[in-house]
């Protein structure tokens, strides 16, 4: 079910779930992913919350310690499965893109 | 409203009005006003240079209505918001409201539409759910007032005309909520598939809606409590009594959402004592009514209205009037009908009847139908029997003879009478003499 569900990861769960490689909370996950980005993209809190919810849920992220009302959490072996699959589906379609289009990066 | 530095005003927004609620918001601000705080309809403004303000109202789903204004989900999704640059200000159910000043970096609350939309459809549907609860309910109320019950009380009292007329309003006002809710999801839905930006309602559009239904909604209640207060002959005190007793949910209502905020339970707990402060609301109600009922009823005697309103008595039938018993009569006017009611033992024989008179037939009929099916559903078995009456008077009667209805052109007679002593023609015989002519 989760897998189908997230198949094909939007660009937030890809970078939030790339975050929870190290344990982190909602917050530092908002500017870990503004980071890993170079600015490209931004998590509203909003879409963060929710998806961290959703992620939990199907067990591909799991919560670690509670202090206060800050939470953190931490990639699973399942939810690092989705992210490499993501990650590999994307080099695919980079190679594609390179051999078909003829371009790459640095053009 | 002004008191000082604050603005008090009444406002209404549904989850999916959200970008309409932000509009207003920030036309208030432009005007010097900042939101303060939430209560029910009631929003508190406080006064401050005019100026441009982001507003973000947002849903959270997550939290309960079970859950006091602070609960532990929400104050961590505020924290949350906090550092994407904004400031927390009031809960209002599921909703959250920020605002952040104009030009300052922040992060959009949401910046996936997709989730947006999801979230703001889960919390909208409890909303639309307790409203199409609502509508069933008082359909269930209309079928029992137009189709089970009397329905010469609705037909020849104002009052009772002002509940059926308000009672269908609410249901049509609640089914086009439904409807355009419903609508806006198929409507929203069908753009985040394009990848299209995703229509909410406009303050231009939530303000008329407000306006139209409040306006109406004002109307009906000044109506009623003129109706019900000021109209009825002979029972004032019993009719503020009862409006009285249906303060009371409300009362207890504020008084338990004010203690939950306060004492900060968990949500089991407040779940618990929102329950049971329900039952006792009902309870106390039920108690109070029947109790009010109850006095109504040994009040009988000290009917007000004079006997000699009303042309038929027991006594026209030859029977002695008790000195210690006094009849039981309400006269009632309405716009559409007047309708007559007497009531009368002596101890030994009884009769009681409503006269239903009204100048449009189509009440006549209405009447007439309801009255019959409900007769013979109470297993009345009525049928037309032949009298010596004029041929424009159709009458019905039960097997035992006890049950007479009389259906002219602009009026339905219903009477049960409990004495031998009289045929039946001479006893419809008499009926017309003194009602008829």
């Amino acid at each position: 079910m989760a897998r189908e569900q997230f198949q094909n990861l939007t660009e937030p769960m890809y970078y939030i779930l790339m975050s929870l490689l190290k344990e982190r909370c909602g917050v530092d996950i908002m500017e870990s992913v503004n980071e890993l980005s170079n600015g490209r993209v931004r998590v509203g809190p909003g879409t963060l919350y929710s998806l961290l919810g959703k992620f939990e849920k199907e067990n591909m992220i799991r919560e670690t310690e509670v202090q206060g009302r800050k939470r953190s959490y931490i990639i699973t072996d399942k939810g690092k499965g989705i992210l490499l699959d993501e990650y590999r589906r994307l080099i695919i379609m980079a190679n594609d893109g390179l051999l078909y289009l003829g371009v790459n990066c640095e053009d | 409203m002004k008191i000082r530095d604050n603005k008090i005003l009444f406002f209404n927004f549904l989850p999916y009005e959200c970008v309409a609620a932000e509009e207003y918001l920030e036309l208030m601000a432009e005007e010097g006003w900042l939101l303060q705080s939430i209560k029910g309809l009631i929003l508190v403004f406080k006064k401050i240079e005019p100026q441009k303000i982001k507003y973000s109202v947002d849903v959270l789903p997550k939290v309960s209505f079970f859950d006091h204004k602070d609960s532990d989900v929400a104050l961590e999704y505020r924290e949350y918001c906090r550092a994407a640059g904004w400031n927390y200000i009031c809960q209002k159910g599921k909703i959250q409201i920020f605002y952040a000043e104009y030009g300052k970096e922040t992060i959009s609350i949401h910046t996936d539409e997709n989730e947006k939309f999801k979230s703001v459809f889960k919390a909208s549907l409890y909303y639309i759910g307790s409203q199409f609860l609502i509508t069933l309910l008082f359909i269930f109320n209309l079928k029992l007032q137009l189709f089970s019950g009397a329905t010469d009380l609705a037909l020849g009292t104002n009052l009772g005309i002002l509940v059926v007329v308000a009672g269908f309003s609410l249901i049509f006002i609640n089914s086009i909520e439904i409807i355009s809710f419903f609508l806006w999801v198929i409507k929203a839905s069908s753009k985040l598939k394009e990848n299209e930006f995703m229509p909410y309602n406009n303050y231009k559009q939530l303000r008329i809606k407000y306006i139209l239904k409040n306006t109406y909604g004002l109307i009906i209640l000044l109506l009623l409590l003129k109706f019900s207060v000021f109209d009825k002959q002979g029972s004032n005190s019993s009719n503020i009594s009862m409006l009285m007793i249906m303060c009371i949910p409300i009362i207890i209502l504020i008084w338990v959402q004010t203690f939950i905020n306060k004492k900060r339970y968990s949500r089991k707990i407040n779940m618990t004592i929102n329950v049971g402060s329900t039952l006792v609301s009902i309870f106390l109600v039920v108690m109070l009514t029947g109790g009010l009922a109850f006095k109504s009823i040994t009040t009988i005697e000290q009917s007000k209205v004079p006997t000699e309103n009303v042309s038929l008595t027991l006594m026209d039938f030859g029977y002695k009037e008790n000195a210690e018993k006094r009849p039981y009569i309400t006269i009632d006017k309405s716009i559409l009908a007047e309708r007559i009611f007497y009531s009368y033992s002596n101890g030994d024989n009884d009769i009681s009847y409503t006269i239903l008179e009204s100048q449009y037939p189509w009440v006549i009929k209405f009447d007439e139908n309801r009255l019959l099916s409900r007769l013979n559903g109470y297993g009345g078995d009525l049928k037309q029997v032949d009298s010596n009456l004029p041929s424009d008077i159709k009458v019905y009667s039960d097997s035992k003879k006890r049950t007479f209805v009389l259906i002219s052109e602009d009026r339905v007679v219903d009477i049960i009478k409990d004495f031998n002593g009289i045929s039946d023609d001479e006893f419809l015989n008499k009926v017309y003499k003194k009602l008829y002519n």
